[in-house]
């Protein structure tokens, strides 16, 4: 039977779904982890429901999806040394090339450390600030602007200096 | 516009997974988690009112202090404190011990259950052993748990894993068969440590679970505290015990500080009896 608890939890993770889906599938880069990643992190949301649900659900979401993924890389790390292919870094961008590169984003995050593409979803696609993301990868505001901005150049998205990216 | 344009082209990627999720399946899965969290709390407050009633041996004649609800845990999405405090139930009894042999997995569940307690645990080091292989450092000659290659799976009689952790000094689970468990690890040890705070050591339906609170080995700087639990079974037919083992250390702390950085007792304890941490008996003990 259903509990108003777990009519509030459906509406929050049908209204949250599409960019939870989007930055699971930007962080993983293959659909499979991505639906794993979405699984844990619901999951524990649901477990923790009563008390998420009268906080702030969002933002403990977004949390707990970037912390799950950070764990996950990290023990692969310890276990395993991947080696992450070198991109080109492009430097300039029109937009002749939108199109393509939109395409071709998936292969291209798929291609960025782990470390990267969780800098780069934590800071352009939640929105959180650089102190924000430096607290929670334990590094300095100097090191996510490098660490982003070199990201996005090998996504091919243009850096604005207006964003402090020099 | 960097981030609109990040934000436009990553909501255009075809993620191959369906546009509505099944909470349902969600909800599922997440009732079962409550469920095994809260009959874990529930073991907690049981064996804390079996602890006040029949205390089995009692750290310096203090009774017990396992508090399965009231610690402040060190996350805060630590299961124990986001709860409301159950009512203490009956003891339910523990399941038969696993059989057959493990494979692999048995880290990834073990993982598992450690980052639901600690999420930002980092695993550093792990330790399976199907044998024991001498090893000697200097003078001291070691019999180390070492994995055959391939692995004897049926022979696995130790899974231990090493964990760092914000505000840690580290994180340790270790799942075990020894011979020798039931009547060593089965009650409060007074010689391992040279302070212990707290010590309480509870039965339940042939289950024996001791908690070292507070504790520093011989030698270690004074700012180190451990708190660790460890849950011993009953013995098998060939005498040999299971017991699972978790506990957490800080340095450099007054005993209040590490009371309230280390996880807390309900959370160890919760860990060290979740069903993924038991180790099915091998078939043949290694000799030690």
């Amino acid at each position: 039977m259903a509990t108003p608890d777990d009519a509030a939890f459906d509406e929050f993770v049908s209204s949250a779904w599409r960019p939870l889906r989007q930055a699971a599938y930007a962080l993983t880069g293959n659909t499979a982890d991505a639906e794993d990643l979405l699984q844990t992190v619901l999951v524990r949301t649901y477990a923790r429901w009563p008390k998420v649900g009268r906080e702030d659900p969002v933002a403990y979401v977004r949390r707990a999806l970037v912390n799950a993924y950070v764990d996950t890389w990290r023990r692969r790390k310890v276990l395993r040394f991947d080696a992450v292919e070198e991109l080109p870094v492009v430097e300039s961008y029109d937009d002749a090339d939108r199109v393509e590169d939109r395409a071709d984003l998936a292969d291209r995050l798929a291609r960025l450390s782990p470390r990267e593409r969780t800098m780069v979803v934590m800071r352009h696609y939640f929105d959180h600030s650089e102190q924000e993301v430096a607290d929670a990868m334990h590094c300095s505001v100097g090191t996510v602007k490098s660490t982003c901005s070199r990201a996005l150049k090998r996504l091919r998205i243009p850096v604005t200096t207006a964003e402090g990216l020099s | 516009m960097t981030t609109e344009r990040f934000k436009d082209h990553l909501d255009r990627l075809d993620t191959g997974l369906p546009d509505h999720p099944d909470t349902a399946e969600y909800m599922r899965e997440g009732r079962a988690a409550r469920r095994r969290r809260h009959s874990i709390i529930g073991l907690g407050a049981g064996a804390l009112v079996a602890a006040v009633i029949t205390p089995v041996l009692v750290w310096g004649g203090s009774t017990s202090t396992v508090n399965p609800t009231g610690e402040v845990a060190s996350d805060p999405s630590s299961s124990a404190s986001s709860e409301p405090t159950p009512t203490p139930t009956p003891t339910p009894t523990p399941e038969p011990a696993p059989v057959g042999p493990v494979d692999r997995s048995f880290g990834d569940g073990m993982t598992a259950a450690v980052t639901e307690v600690v999420p930002r645990a980092e695993l550093l080091d792990e330790t399976v052993g199907d044998h024991f292989e001498d090893a000697k450092d200097g003078n001291f000659h070691f019999r180390n748990p070492t994995l055959s290659s391939p692995p004897d799976w049926a022979n696995v009689f130790i899974w231990a894993q090493e964990y760092a952790a914000d505000g840690l000094q580290y994180l340790y689970v270790r799942a075990e068969w020894d011979t020798i468990a039931a009547e060593q690890m089965s009650g409060c040890d007074d010689g391992m440590y040279e302070v212990m705070k707290d010590c309480s050591v509870v039965e339940s339906d042939g289950y024996t679970v001791v908690v070292h609170d507070g504790a520093r080995f011989p030698g270690e700087p004074v700012g180190n505290w451990g708190r660790s639990v460890t849950v011993t079974g009953p013995p098998s037919a060939d005498g040999s015990s299971q017991y699972v083992k978790a506990s957490a250390q800080v340095k450099d702390m007054s005993w209040e500080e590490a009371s309230a950085a280390l996880p807390s007792v309900a959370d160890l304890t919760a860990l060290a009896q979740d069903e993924r941490l038991r180790l099915p008996e091998p078939t043949e003990m290694p000799t030690p």
